[in-house]
């Protein structure tokens, strides 16, 4: 139960140097592509027990980080992730305008929910896109998949949003 | 506001539900714990069934379940079956409440087993991994062997033999004890960081509850050819589950080189397969990255396989064509006593 405690510890320091420079970030991109805090939380969890088992070849690369996000993105779309994605959207309801006395505040709400519910690849996409601020081209790379993949994912992800969005005219990147 | 500040300020909302920073470092100490502690030991392709069927007395056969909606869930496996059997020896008639068998694993020398060791955890949570774990192990294997300093080592008595019981900084509790004529035998438990006391109780009941069991396990894969540098080391392999599906390990260590081999219904390549270069592995699809020792072979033998090791020069694809996955495990123990 103990095997080989130290070395499979990898390097303690300068992992935890990476940690407590990126975690408050890799957090928040985690839970912003994952659309729940939980999930996000355990997607990232995840993928950083398993940064630290081989974080010795990780950090020889030139961005350590983007290897990094990559992994949470490819532990999000995992197969058994999906499930537990489909599953939360089946039963995720459309939250109801809050009569708060501002009508901006429940079409925010009504466009989180959306985002939440929206399949992964196309939340990863819309997240990618607009939060990070990442070309197509980049995305397409990030995600290992055509051009026309990620454009069509966000026209889908655009489609759904547009079910509140469409008196902003909403308009593709 | 524009349309797309719209949709970046919704992303913020998002973002901003996330967990303290804090939390999730102390959940990923946690997690890494427990994850050493699941791959360190065994994990062994378990035929109980087959134990059963000769009679042994092996893990009782009901799956466990609780009212709080935590479960062992059915593993899906195959026939299971392999080419060496591993003796279990002892089981403890004591656990706490709720725990079920979810690792089983063996340390292999050549045609021999240096060590057997079964885990049991409570069952999975839908909201997070069990950080919670009891190991038994019989036999000892220095390679794969490395104590962390004990932050406090008492003496303890089991059944008349002495036994020593260890706690680390870094939590848990290690309890050794060597009955005569028998292997070593030890038991770890990983319960509750902020209660050593408990940890250290835990570890003597169980270990002062333990009975003889003739029951059995088989070992389905093996290493075939191997690059000098690891051939003839023994190794440790290990089958558990992550979610609802099992997970075979192989690892071979020379103390300074590791190899492992990773093997899952569904398993996820950590690395960019995109850059790396496409392989058949026969005929089956894989990728190699050459740069970072790694090959990830898709549905080789109704299963995904990870190759991985720490040093240059080895010639992953010839040690994944050579490596026998052996059958499709049987997965029936998972959960049961």
């Amino acid at each position: 139960m103990w095997l080989r405690e130290s070395r499979m510890r990898g390097d303690p320091l300068i992992f935890e140097e990476f940690l407590a420079a990126r975690l408050p970030a890799l957090t928040r991109y985690a839970t912003a592509l994952a659309g729940d805090p939980d999930t996000g939380a355990d997607v990232l969890q995840d993928v950083l027990v398993k940064v630290q088992l081989r974080w010795s070849r990780i950090a020889a690369l030139d961005q350590p980080e983007t290897y990094v996000r990559r992994m949470v993105i490819n532990e999000l779309i995992s197969a058994r992730r999906q499930i537990a994605a489909r599953l939360r959207r089946e039963s995720a309801h459309l939250a109801a305008p809050v009569a708060d006395g501002t009508e901006q505040r429940a079409d925010r709400d009504a466009l989180v929910q959306l985002i939440r519910a929206l399949p992964s690849r196309q939340r990863i996409v819309i997240v990618l896109r607009y939060f990070e601020d990442m070309a197509d081209a980049d995305i397409a790379a990030l995600l290992g998949c055509s051009l026309g993949t990620v454009r069509s994912q966000a026209s889908r992800a655009l489609a759904t949003l547009r079910g509140i969005a469409a008196p902003l005219s909403m308009e593709e990147r | 506001m524009t349309d797309v500040d719209e949709i970046r300020a919704a992303i913020a909302a998002i973002a901003d539900e996330a967990h303290p920073p804090l939390r999730v470092r102390a959940a990923i100490d946690a997690r890494t714990r427990h994850h050493k502690q699941r791959r360190l030991l065994l994990r062994a392709a378990g035929t109980l069934a087959a134990a059963a069927a000769t009679g042994a007395g092996g893990v009782a056969a009901y799956r466990l379940r609780r009212p709080d909606g935590t479960v062992f869930p059915e593993i899906t496996g195959g026939p299971g079956g392999g080419w060496l059997q591993v003796a279990l020896r002892w089981r403890p008639d004591w656990l706490p409440e709720g725990y079920g068998v979810t690792t089983l694993g063996a340390v292999v020398d050549g045609t021999s087993v240096v060590a057997a060791e079964r885990v049991w955890t409570p069952p999975q949570r839908l909201d997070g991994p069990n950080l919670a774990s009891v190991a038994l192990q019989s036999g000892w294997s220095d390679t794969y062997a490395q104590i962390p300093t004990a932050a406090r080592t008492d003496r303890v008595d089991i059944g008349g033999v002495p036994g020593e019981l260890s706690s680390f900084d870094t939590g848990g509790v290690l309890l050794i004890w060597q009955p005569a004529g028998q292997p070593r035998l030890s038991v770890s438990v990983g319960v509750d960081d902020l209660d050593a006391e408990r940890e250290r109780d835990i570890a003597v009941r169980v270990a002062r509850s333990l009975r003889p069991d003739p029951g059995t396990f088989a070992v389905g894969p093996r290493p075939g050819s191997l690059p000098d540098v690891f051939a003839g080391q023994p190794w440790v392999y290990t089958l558990s589950a992550h979610g609802t599906m099992w997970t075979q390990s192989v690892l071979i260590s020379n103390g300074d080189a590791d190899l492992d081999v990773w093997a899952s219904p569904d398993v996820r390549p950590l690395y960019d397969i995109g850059g790396s270069q496409p392989i058949d592995i026969d005929g089956a699809r894989a990728w190699l990255d050459v740069q970072n020792h790694q090959l990830f072979v898709e549905q080789l033998d109704d299963r995904d396989v990870e190759v991985h090791t720490t040093i240059d020069g080895v010639d992953l694809p010839q040690v994944a064509r050579a490596f026998d996955l052996g059958p499709v495990p049987d997965m029936t123990w998972y959960g049961s006593r």
